[in-house]
């Protein structure tokens, strides 16, 4: 599908969307309280059908977080990148990682990095740093660090 | 044995001598023998055979490798082959970063290793925490924070040239009796 | 004959980690391990030689480099690409300037383009020598190893000539690369050509035609199509074109073999 379809189909799916246009492919923002069945239509519909999740990440901007899902469709080779707005002080949103599998190694990340937690995840625990670091989200702009960091 | 030795110095030297003290060569009927302190010929015999841990953790584990190839081959100095587990190894060559979360790992593996043992930090990274020094939250600023190290390599990555070069200056430090470890060993 | 791995698709179904339930058997790999390559420790549950279980734990070469980067320029943050995958320096490099290009949409010369994808050909075949060569160590073999890092020295010394460096190259920027190609660079890289075309037969007889080889790798580690996409294995399905349709990756993997 091009960008244009999707964009009729999406806002057919869920009314509330967003978009930004421009980039190569189509933005999509939408609620947090949204993502979770927005999500499962995404992959379920026949017509779209976004079986391949293939980044998962967030972006600090000091005012407020953003989780950026990027996905694609092996089948019809069509991608869009769905972004949701966080509270920074308490950010939550629902796991998609019994949607696609993949999810599950990237949340854990962005919840160590950034200090997003992911409802109902299975296993949400640190992946990368050491014990000790929960609560310490590097990522996050205002981090500091004096014991380990020098600072150029 | 007849008593009528002739001393002369400096011909067929086994080991070379270095710091360490005059090598002797007594002609006996039957053939020459050699007069030298034990420690020198044990530290000769260390020298020449010293086993690597296999411990890259990163880029310029690719480079060892590139050493233990063919067209480099350190076991033409006597690093005959690279270990895998610490207790049959005798010099560990850091090569990589050290992160926090491997330092302990890297402590532990030094630990297991027999004595002597010795360090050899390859590349910027081990040696300082090289192209990762400044606003990193995650990396060891010099291996040198978590064990102690003898021979320090500088590139990034060192060519293998480098390597071989340090390797041969950790065997140069071993035979004239001067690593860490046999500074501090009490005298005899 | 090799066993047919079983694989369990639910997790769930098994005994907790380390807790050692009736016929279980729960060890650690890494972060040391010589078939690691590189730093990763996974805790394996085994049933006999079936591997049931894995979970990694990641993070021992954490360089937390999306920190540096929040105060490094796009022109200094090259140079940390090329330690990000330092088997394909080349080709993180390309990625990190195609980013910026695409984001200033500008484009860049022709012959610039042309060099960056030789060059980042020459990377993948060096990238792929070691990886058969480690891999043919790992299952016990280990003249391969020698064998491979041959031809890859000799890209190495390719690269060496046009950019400076064996393995971190920094070649490509944004906008281009750093400085043109090495007169020698179209001479040697024909003859290194020649010599691996003439090689490859070898590789053939050592390796992928050995039969010892041939049954400790057939079967092992089989994903399905279906597996791959959800856990996001790209490259695999790429490889066993998989995912152009719904042919699973196994029945192709069979009629390879
Ligand atoms: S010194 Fe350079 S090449 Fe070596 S591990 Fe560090 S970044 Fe990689």
């Amino acid at each position: 599908m091009t960008n244009e379809e999707l964009k009729t189909k999406i806002t057919e799916l869920l009314p509330a969307a967003t978009f930004e246009e421009g980039g190569e492919w189509l933005n999509i923002n939408i609620e947090p309280a949204d993502w979770l069945s927005f999500a499962r239509q995404l992959r379920n519909d026949s017509s779209l059908y976004f079986d391949y999740l293939f980044c998962l990440t967030c972006i600090d901007w000091k005012t407020h977080l953003t989780m950026v899902y990027h996905l694609s469709s092996t089948k019809y080779r069509h991608n869009i990148v769905v972004k949701a707005k966080l509270d920074r002080n308490k950010p939550e949103i629902e796991t998609v990682s019994h949607i696609w599998r993949t999810a599950d190694f990237h949340e854990r990340e962005v919840y160590e990095m950034f200090g997003v937690n992911f409802l109902n995840h299975p296993d949400l625990r640190l992946l990368i740093l050491p014990d000790g670091w929960e609560g310490k989200n590097p990522l996050r702009k205002d981090f500091e660090d004096p014991v380990n960091m020098i600072k150029l | 044995m007849s008593n009528d030795n002739k001393i002369s110095n400096g011909s067929s030297q086994i080991p070379p001598s270095g710091g360490g003290g005059a090598v002797q060569t007594y002609d006996l009927p039957g053939g020459g023998i050699v007069l030298s302190k034990l420690d020198d010929v044990i530290n000769w015999a260390r020298s020449n055979s010293l086993w690597p841990l296999t411990f890259a953790t990163s880029c310029c584990g690719i480079e060892m490798m590139a050493t233990a190839s063919a067209k480099y081959d350190f076991s033409r100095f006597g690093f005959e082959v690279a270990r895998a587990t610490p207790r049959q190894a005798d010099v560990i060559i850091i090569a990589g970063t050290i992160v926090n979360k491997m330092a302990p790992v890297l402590k532990r593996l030094y630990d297991q290793m027999a004595d002597p043992k010795y360090v050899i930090a390859m590349g910027a990274c081990a040696i300082s925490g090289g192209p990762f020094f400044y606003n990193t939250y995650s990396v060891v600023k010099g291996a040198d924070h978590v064990i102690p190290v003898d021979v320090y390599v500088a590139g990034c990555p060192p060519r293998p040239e480098a390597l071989l070069h340090a390797l041969i200056s950790l065997q140069e430090k071993i035979k004239m009796g001067m690593t860490r470890e046999q500074i501090k060993a009490p005298n005899p | 004959m090799y066993r047919q791995t079983e694989i369990v698709s639910d997790v769930t179904q098994l005994p907790p980690l380390g807790g050692g339930g009736a016929g279980y058997f729960t060890i650690n790999v890494g972060p040391q391990h010589p078939a690691t390559h590189g730093v990763l420790h996974l805790v394996i549950t085994l049933n006999g030689e079936t591997i049931i279980n894995i979970e990694p734990h990641l993070g021992y070469i954490h360089r937390s480099i999306e920190k540096m980067c929040e105060s490094l320029t796009y022109r200094q943050f090259i140079y940390v690409t090329s330690r990000m995958d330092y088997l394909s320096a080349h080709i993180n490099n390309h990625a990190c300037a195609l980013c910026v290009e695409k984001g200033m949409q500008i484009e860049i010369p022709a012959r610039a383009q042309v060099i960056r994808v030789l060059m980042d050909e020459l990377t993948r075949i060096a990238s792929h020598e070691l990886w058969w060569g480690a891999m043919a160590m790992d299952v016990g073999a280990f003249t391969p190893f020698f064998h491979a890092f041959r031809e890859r020295e000799t890209i190495n010394d390719i690269m060496e000539e046009t950019c400076g460096a064996r393995l971190t190259m920094n070649y490509m920027v944004p906008g281009g690369v750093m400085h043109d190609l090495h007169p020698n660079f179209q001479k040697r890289v024909k003859s290194f050509l020649e010599l691996y075309k003439s090689k490859v037969h070898e590789y053939d007889e050592l390796v992928t035609g050995n039969i010892i080889f041939q049954n400790r790798m057939k079967g092992v580690g089989v994903i399905s199509a279906e597996d791959g996409i959800r856990n996001s294995r790209r490259f695999i399905c790429k490889i066993y074109g998989a995912a152009e349709g719904d042919e699973s990756i196994y029945s192709h993997y069979r009629t390879v073999n």
